[in-house]
């Protein structure tokens, strides 16, 4: 095959990944806003997510950076990966509890929670049984439809007339908006997929595309997660969302004067219920890339999807037993081993210090 | 030498001897060996009869060796008495000068005669095929309204021939191959060169010639042996029956593999878009084509989907519908006895049924049959209360979208789909319905055609011909496809 042809095959693998992590980082900012900062609602529900876009945007640069160093120091170390795949696997517990959270509250009232979560569980099995290339395929081919469809759903929930009440952002405000700003970056943690080198042996020695285009689509995805929060946060008053205890119902858009069809309302959850998906698929995946660069000897048979695929059913019936709400509180946990993940590309002579594992 | 049998010997009786024990002479009714004089030295043909053009044979071959005077020759060294023959005697072409016994064989069962000359240990195999075949017909699944009407038949050099006519490029090659253990199949690549990628070429010849199989393989099992991905319900390669389509796939880049006795071709790498084009679309002008691909693409979602959606919207999300359907769908479906869900299942296996039956069934018996049967059927079932009229109205346009798909593969697999969509929808609602389609999706997005990915140049994007879903002005479409070799 002609070398041009190769170097467009790795950078279309390249913009897929990208495009997969950015679907789940947009979908863990949505899940992890509306379910943190939705009580303060309106003005403090997006501006708490807004501090995750360029955090976003830092932690895929910085995960390509150390990527390349890990290249070139000639592969990743055990712990750094086993690490990668606990981040990747809470993170895809997280987003497939809040798959399992709405679907439960919407669409699926009379089933059993067990049942459900099972079921999810099955089901992200099956979209990632053909590796990560499937899904972030998926994610590419989408990457506008899915976001242009979402915001014109989100217009249609618009208020008609002026929503009061604004929270206080200072005073005594202040501290709850800070603290939710805080346990929001957490959101940030999906970039991570970014360090995974690209699974197929052929392509695994490329060039890497420029920061900016990783960069740029986790910033992109993270903005499309906030720019949703704030359609959601504008057509319900602080009263009427306060109002809402389940994690669930706090993901569902608040209803408002100009979204009474309940054909745009169900159209707007199976969006949202989509991209969830796509999110947690593709954390499963990157998990399994990380899990299998831990211990190789899990290539085989596909021990390392099954492995993940049975630690996040594990963790789902957790869940399950002790209430969604858990994943809320557990997520910003998240954030810590990340950081250690990512903690060497921080410093500027982490390049040297990347050695073979 | 001799006795190795793998390369002929200079004597005749032993060769004869040996063809004769590998054919199974005389045992072997359909075995002709014809000895005679061809001037001053002993000669013989060998060749199958029924496969032979006798009188080809008989006016070509015979005639003109046994009309040499007895001297003729007689000065000719043993070792090229066969080329002496060629030159002076034989008037048939192609000829081909072989010492193997095995591709002898093969040749000689597939048609051909073998000249076999005293002292010399080559034979010479001339192209005397002459048994029946059927004439060149119209396209059965590919109908158009506008454009050729040719389609393929059962023989790969009429086939070749109907391809060259439409591509009369000096670019265009035939590679013949055989696949298969010891029932050999003969297959035909045919590509442009410099046009079709070299990668892609080796890899599909390499997947063809490395069976082993021990029975006659069709383009069926040709496209199996092609294909990477067993467990899909989506075909890898696109077939067709038309040799306009075929050239098409040429001039794209594509690589067309014919297999004898097959009245169809297969043209890989293919991309999911191909699967639900057809030949109108090129010939009708590009609004038109662009308008039919979209009616298209409707019937696929209709198809796919429209089963699933309504049991879900019964069953778990009756508020999409407006209460007076809504009435109207609980009143009509509380006089049926079974569940909603059984009852769709069952009336989207009658529908199947009906569809099968009518193909099955000869000529216009077949139309008559799906058309006696769909509304007797149907309008009894929903008398006796069997069925409600909803669903019926709802399964016969799922199965009307079916029609759409222009690939028969295609719309098998889509059936299987439709049905576990179905299953989805009527025992998870619509989030069952979105997860399972979103699986599915993933499953397409991964998959490739030997070795060029599905669903590209969507996902992943690659440059080339952007003739995907919609129709372009003639202008946009210089561009080859990416699987191309080169781009223009």
């Amino acid at each position: 095959m002609p070398e041009k042809t190769a170097d467009q095959r790795v950078h279309a693998a390249w913009r897929s990944r990208a495009c997969a992590a950015s679907f789940a980082c947009g979908a863990s900012v949505f899940a992890f806003g509306a379910g943190i900062a939705m009580p303060l609602s309106l003005n403090a529900v997006w501006l708490s997510a807004l501090p995750c876009v360029p955090l976003c945007a830092l932690a895929a640069a910085r995960c390509v950076v150390l990527s390349r160093r890990i290249q070139a120091g000639g592969g990743m170390r055990k712990w750094r990966a086993a690490l990668l795949a606990a981040v990747m696997l809470a993170s895809c517990a997280f987003l497939t509890a809040s798959l399992v959270s709405l679907a439960g509250y919407t669409l699926l009232e009379q089933a059993r929670a067990v049942s459900c979560a099972l079921l999810t569980v099955g089901f992200l099995l099956a979209a990632a049984a053909p590796r990560m290339q499937g899904v972030s395929r998926l994610c590419f081919a989408v990457r506008f439809v899915l976001p242009a469809a979402m915001l014109l759903c989100g217009l249609a929930f618009l208020p008609q007339r002026d929503s009061p009440g604004l929270y206080p952002l200072l005073g005594p405000g202040a501290g709850p908006v800070l603290a939710g700003t805080a346990a929001m970056l957490s959101c940030a943690a999906p970039a991570l997929m970014l360090l995974l080198p690209l699974t197929s042996s052929r392509v695994s020695d490329a060039p890497t595309p420029p920061i900016m285009l990783f960069a740029g689509r986790a910033a992109a995805g993270a903005a499309l997660g906030t720019a949703l929060l704030l359609l959601y946060a504008l057509p319900g008053g602080y009263e009427a969302m306060r109002a809402r205890s389940v994690w669930g119902e706090r993901l569902t858009f608040p209803l408002s004067g100009g979204a009474q069809q309940p054909l745009i309302r169900m159209l707007m959850l199976l969006l949202q219920l989509f991209a969830l998906q796509l999110g947690a698929v593709s954390l499963l995946c990157a998990a399994e890339d990380a899990l299998c660069l831990a211990l190789p000897a899990l290539r085989k048979h596909r021990a390392g999807l099954l492995l993940c695929a049975a630690a996040l059913a594990a963790l789902m019936l957790l869940l399950t037993h002790a209430g969604y709400t858990a994943a809320l509180i557990a997520a910003p946990l998240i954030a810590l081993p990340a950081a250690l993940t990512l903690l060497p590309a921080l410093s500027p002579r982490g390049a040297g210090k990347e050695a073979c594992g | 030498m001799c006795d190795d049998a793998i390369v002929l010997c200079p004597l005749l009786e032993r060769n004869l001897e040996v063809l004769r024990a590998r054919l199974g002479a005389p045992g072997n009714a359909d075995v002709l060996i014809r000895r005679f004089r061809s001037g001053a030295f002993a000669s013989a043909l060998v060749a199958v009869d029924g496969m032979v053009n006798s009188v080809l044979a008989d006016e070509n071959i015979l005639k003109p060796c046994m009309d040499l005077p007895h001297s003729a020759g007689a000065d000719v060294p043993p070792d090229r008495r066969v080329g002496y023959l060629m030159e002076n005697a034989v008037s048939v072409l192609p000829m081909k000068m072989k010492d193997n016994i095995d591709e002898i064989l093969a040749d000689v069962l597939s048609g051909q005669s073998a000249l076999l000359c005293e002292g010399c240990a080559t034979a010479c195999v001339m192209d005397t095929r002459g048994f029946e075949k059927r004439t060149i017909g119209r396209p059965e699944s590919e109908k158009v309204v506008l454009g050729p009407h040719e389609s393929f038949s059962e023989s790969i050099r009429t086939n070749i021939t109907l391809i060259r006519r439409i591509v009369q490029r000096e670019e265009l090659t035939t590679e013949f191959v055989t696949a298969g253990g010891a029932m050999k199949t003969r297959c035909a690549l045919l590509y442009l060169r410099g046009t079709a990628d070299e990668t892609l070429l080796s890899r599909i010849r390499s997947r063809i010639e490395g069976c082993s199989y021990d029975f006659p393989l069709t383009t069926g099992d040709v496209e199996r042996l092609i294909e990477r991905h067993p467990l899909s319900l989506i075909p890898e390669c696109v077939r067709t029956e038309r040799p306009d389509r075929a050239a098409s796939f040429l001039a794209e880049g594509q690589i067309v593999v014919l297999t004898d006795g097959s009245p169809d071709v297969i043209g890989a790498p293919a991309t999911v878009y191909h699967l639900l084009h057809t030949p109108d679309d090129a010939t009708l002008r590009w609004q038109y084509g662009t308008f039919l691909r979209l009616i298209r693409l409707i019937g696929v979602l209709i198809h796919l989907l429209l089963p699933g959606v309504f049991l879900s919207i019964l069953r778990f999300h009756p508020q999409l519908l407006s209460p007076m359907l809504l009435t109207s769908v609980y009143e009509t479906g509380s006089r049926v006895p079974i569940p909603v869900y059984l009852e769709a299942l069952l009336m989207t296996l009658a529908f199947d049924l009906i569809t099968e039956a009518g193909l099955r069934a000869p000529g216009a018996l077949g139309s008559a049959l799906g058309i006696v049967s769909g509304l007797i059927l149907g309008q009894s079932a929903v008398s006796a209360d069997i069925v409600s009229p909803l669903l019926l109205i709802v399964v016969a346009a799922s199965g009307l979208g079916g029609f759409c798909v222009p690939n028969y593969e295609l719309s098998i697999g889509l059936k299987i789909a439709q049905l576990a969509l179905m299953t989805c929808g009527a025992f998870g609602g619509l989030y069952a319905m979105g997860l399972c389609a979103a699986a599915l999706l993933c499953q397409l997005c991964a998959m490739r055609s030997v070795g060029s990915p599905l669903t590209a140049p969507v996902a992943p994007h690659r440059p080339g011909n952007r003739d995907i879903l919609l129709r372009l002005p003639i202008k946009y479409q210089k561009a080859r496809a990416f699987f191309a070799g080169k781009n223009r």
